[in-house]
């Protein structure tokens, strides 16, 4: 069977991406599937090549002269032309060459990969691709539309103040005044966070109004909207993925700071030399974490899946509040770092990281079996003529 | 010349040579920007290169005196050592050789050259003392083969430019951003960043070229490359490399609005003259139309007379001192948790902030752009917030912990201010004891000598060791820094940047504080 596997693109999460796709295509069974590596450059450029597979080529300024330049072309898989899927853009004997895949292993992060964009591509090429669809991509990157929809299913979520950029650049002490009156009765500190970018970048806690405008500021940097929720001094993360109906172990990881940071999490660890969040210190299936907050976690994980019609792997995080002992859902990941390999590996027994990206491929194409199945006509009444 | 395996031998060593050191040489030319003139007064000074066709003129001494056995292994040796002992520049050395089309073109056509003047110049050869003599020169040319490659290439290099302007004018004309230009002697990559960040986060999408491009065809590639079909501003950096170089780039990016920073002592060896280098930066004023806010440095009378000389008395003006009575007053409030306390007071109005860039001078440019970008229309309060979250350029006062250790980064550029602020900058860092690692500046021209002297004095004051790297301004920096007070036994010399970074390890201890000033390129190292 042929793979694509996606990765890179115009995204601030576009190495950790690198890292992901890195320890797929390690993973692999390369018996089963024949591996066609697809790296997006931060200029939106698909390219191919073998190079691809080698963690060395990955520099600042990469030799990208070196690859193949491709292009994909979204006609459907029974259309007559050639030219359509996965494509080489330089021609061989005068014409466009499609490259055969069956399946499009997204392994992207942030913007543009994770929150719905190349999904809804995919969705036009009726072609299978792994991951979340769509819709669901789109509501688990945007914190404030999950908080809301998870919210009013009863699971337990922090309050939350959102606060778009055109409104703080209209009037920034205002907008500043606005986010502390719709939080009231909580004051300071506050925690802000950009609504849709995820591995812990431009996050920060504000202990007073001074900290609150520049940690703003610095969302607005790479987001239009910000969230601010009340800081939970005393905090424990808490983190599981689901796939389809199967939980990993829980894990607590391990931070230095007050929360979890970028730096934490892609720049520190045990095995030296960063391997994205798997070399993250971490605390699997702690002993001392209660089993009925286990259970909790893993029966809300369950029902947010659900209620957000996840498909492949996703990662909830969960904020628990050592001084009150709530639990509360605090983001979805739609493509977790390493596809959270190492927490089903923790299972017992274990699921190991090639069975989760078979699974991962064979759930693509149920999915695309499904809605090739579903009738797409329904005749041609509202113009037909009288 | 009989083509026996021996001769074989020396033409492919010659050739090899040749080509192994033009490359060399490449990197050199393109740092001095082609300029063909620059380039051959550095490789004359240079005496190192010397190396090769003095050891085969040596040969011929001998020769003449005692004949050689094997005559050819000796010059062939010579040459093939000497190849593999020349560093590859795109691997190598401080500043990349970067293969551009236009590297690639010089390269191809000085091979091209060498190698067909070396087959006939030796085919024609009949005697040891002829073929020593042919080596010599073949080789104390090399400089010669990109030169002329460069000037033969010129046309066509003009003509390309020529297409690349018109298209990226015709580009900038379509999106017609608003333009801010910046020059000044110091401060415009730093404020050109600064600009672009507040302008956008608070008003909209900001176009500015990367890193400190600031000459015509640098902003011109960036255009082609980089310039957005919806940026709504563009913050131009305006380098004056010679007369005429503004005011030709304010043809491709006519600036709306200005910003003047400070005038100085640098790149004197261009200019001669501050007033020389005056009439360049005045280059942007008369660019400029008529509506147009400038702003403008208080306190560096040099940018204020400039504008009375351009009859632009509207501008608006910040600065510390109270006595220039500037528009926009700086204040500074002292250092908080390694952040420094500022206010900016406007119009009546106090913006009080704090930020992580700690000297002097930055907090002049950022003033600037809070100027220039609050009379644009951005939120006051939300730049205030910006500038928070600031951080310095790279290795432009950037300030980093390293095993205890604190490092200023101050190795971008050098200039006699900037000198300064980050001596005062290193005064105030709680250290056990200071050390500055420096070459000194350059292109200073007449007063490169009496600058370095100066500033060398000041650092005394403030350091406790001080390690000089290089022999450019090994002279000046010593007397300076001994006339300051320092002991000899205090001072190290270091051939280049490698040996002072490993005394500079023998030197630093925990709870020290090291500024790191000014870094020259690979030309000023030879």
């Amino acid at each position: 069977m042929n793979v694509a596997i996606l990765f890179g693109g115009d995204s601030l999460e576009h190495e950790i991406s690198i890292l992901t796709a890195l320890q797929t295509m390690e993973a692999i069974d390369t018996e089963k599937y024949q591996i066609t590596p697809v790296y997006i450059s931060k200029k939106g450029q698909w390219y191919t090549g073998k190079a691809l597979f080698d963690k060395s080529f990955y520099k600042e300024s990469m030799p990208l002269e070196a690859l193949q330049k491709l292009s994909f072309f979204p006609m459907p898989t029974d259309s007559p032309s050639k030219t359509r899927g996965l494509c080489c853009l330089a021609p061989t004997y005068g014409k466009l060459q499609e490259i055969a895949i069956d399946v499009f292993l997204l392994a992207f992060h942030g913007s543009y990969g994770e929150n719905g964009c190349i999904q809804s591509l995919f969705e036009l090429a009726k072609v299978a691709y792994t991951g979340c669809d769509p819709k669901s991509s789109s509501i688990a990157m945007h914190k404030a539309h999950c908080k809301a929809i998870l919210q009013e299913e009863k699971l337990p979520t922090l309050p939350w103040a959102s606060l778009k950029k055109e409104d703080a650049c209209q009037n920034f002490k205002k907008a500043c005044q606005n986010v502390e009156d719709s939080l009231y009765p909580y004051t300071y500190p506050f925690f802000v966070k950009p609504c849709h970018l995820g591995s812990s970048i431009a996050i920060g806690a504000a202990k007073n109004r001074f900290d609150l405008e520049r940690l703003l500021a610095q969302v607005f940097r790479y987001d239009h909207r910000a969230i601010i929720e009340p800081y939970v001094t005393q905090i424990m993360e808490v983190n599981i993925a689901v796939h389809g109906k199967t939980c990993s172990a829980i894990e607590i990881p391990l931070k230095e700071a007050e929360y979890l940071s970028y730096e934490d999490k892609y720049l520190k660890g045990t095995k030296g030399q960063s391997e994205g969040l798997a070399s993250l210190e971490r605390s699997i299936d702690p002993k001392d974490l209660a089993k009925e907050i286990k259970e909790d976690i893993r029966s809300y994980a369950l029902r947010a899946y659900e209620l957000l019609d996840c498909s492949g792997i996703v990662r909830f995080d969960f904020i628990y509040d050592l001084s009150s002992e709530s639990l509360y859902f605090n983001e979805l990941n739609p493509i977790p770092g390493s596809f959270a390999y190492y927490l089903f590996e923790a299972l017992n027994p274990p699921v190991i990281f090639s069975d989760l990206i078979d699974n991962l491929i064979n759930e693509a194409i149920q999915r695309q079996e499904k809605n090739l199945r579903l009738e797409a006509d329904f005749g041609f009444k509202a113009l037909a003529v009288r | 010349m009989l083509l026996n395996f021996a001769s074989s031998c020396l033409i492919v060593a010659l050739l090899y040579y040749l080509r192994r050191k033009t490359k060399g040489f490449l990197r050199y030319f393109q740092q001095e920007e082609y300029d063909s003139k620059r380039f051959l007064f550095w490789s004359l000074k240079n005496k190192r290169h010397a190396m090769v066709p003095f050891l085969i003129m040596l040969l011929l001494g001998i020769e003449l005196f005692w004949e050689l056995p094997f005559k050819l292994a000796f010059p062939t040796s010579i040459l093939a050592f000497f190849a593999l002992k020349e560093t590859d520049p795109e691997k190598k050395g401080k500043v990349l050789l970067k293969m551009t089309p236009r590297a690639k073109e010089l390269y191809l056509l000085s091979s091209i050259l060498f190698t067909s003047l070396a087959l006939f110049t030796l085919s024609y050869l009949e005697s040891y003392a002829e073929l020593s003599l042919a080596l010599f020169l073949l080789t104390a040319i090399t400089p010669l083969y990109l030169t002329l490659a460069n000037i033969l290439l010129a046309p066509f290099e003009k003509l390309r430019q020529k297409h690349y302007l018109k298209e990226a004018m015709q580009i900038f004309q379509e999106i017609k951003p608003i333009t801010i230009g910046i020059t000044g002697s110091y401060g415009k990559t730093s404020c050109k960043h600064f600009l672009a960040k507040m302008l956008r986060l608070s008003l909209g999408s900001t176009f500015y070229p990367r890193a400190s491009i600031n000459t015509l065809m640098g902003v011109t590639r960036e255009i082609r490359e980089n310039l957005a079909k919806h940026s709504q501003y563009a913050v131009i950096e305006m380098g004056a490399y010679k007369k005429a170089s503004i005011a030709t780039l304010s043809k491709l990016t006519p600036p709306s609005h200005a910003i003047l920073t400070a005038i100085g002592p640098c790149h004197l060896e261009r200019f001669k003259s501050l007033k020389k280098t005056m009439e360049a930066k005045s280059e942007l004023i008369h660019a400029l139309p008529f509506d147009a806010v400038i702003v403008a440095n208080a306190d560096d009378l040099r940018i204020i007379q400039m504008l009375k000389d351009a009859h632009r008395e509207n501008y608006l003006s910040y600065g510390f001192e109270k006595e220039n009575k500037p528009d926009l007053q700086i204040e500074i409030k002292g250092i908080e948790n390694s952040e420094r306390l500022f206010s900016f007071t406007y119009k009546k109005n106090i913006y009080e902030g704090k930020t992580k860039l700690l000297s002097k001078s930055q907090l002049s440019n950022l003033a600037a752009c809070f100027l220039m970008a609050l009379e644009l229309g951005a939120d006051p309060d939300l730049l205030i917030a910006c500038i928070a979250g600031l951080k310095a350029i790279k290795n432009r006062l950037e300030l980093s912990q390293e095993s205890d250790i604190s490092y200023l980064h101050d190795a971008y550029n050098s200039n006699p201010k900037g000198f300064c602020d980050a001596l005062d900058l290193l005064s105030e860092i709680p250290a056990k004891k200071r050390i500055l690692m420096t070459p000194g500046m350059i292109e200073l021209g007449k007063m490169q000598k009496e600058e370095n002297e100066r500033v060398a004095k000041k650092a005394a004051k403030v350091v406790d060791y001080a390690l000089i790297v290089g022999k450019t301004n090994k002279k000046s920096l010593r007397k300076g820094l001994i006339q300051g007070g320092m002991e000899q036994k205090n001072l190290f010399f270091c051939a280049n940047r490698e040996e002072a970074f490993k005394s500079l390890k023998q030197v630093a201890e925990k709870g020290d504080a090291v500024l790191i000033e000014n870094d020259l390129n690979d030309l000023y190292e030879q």
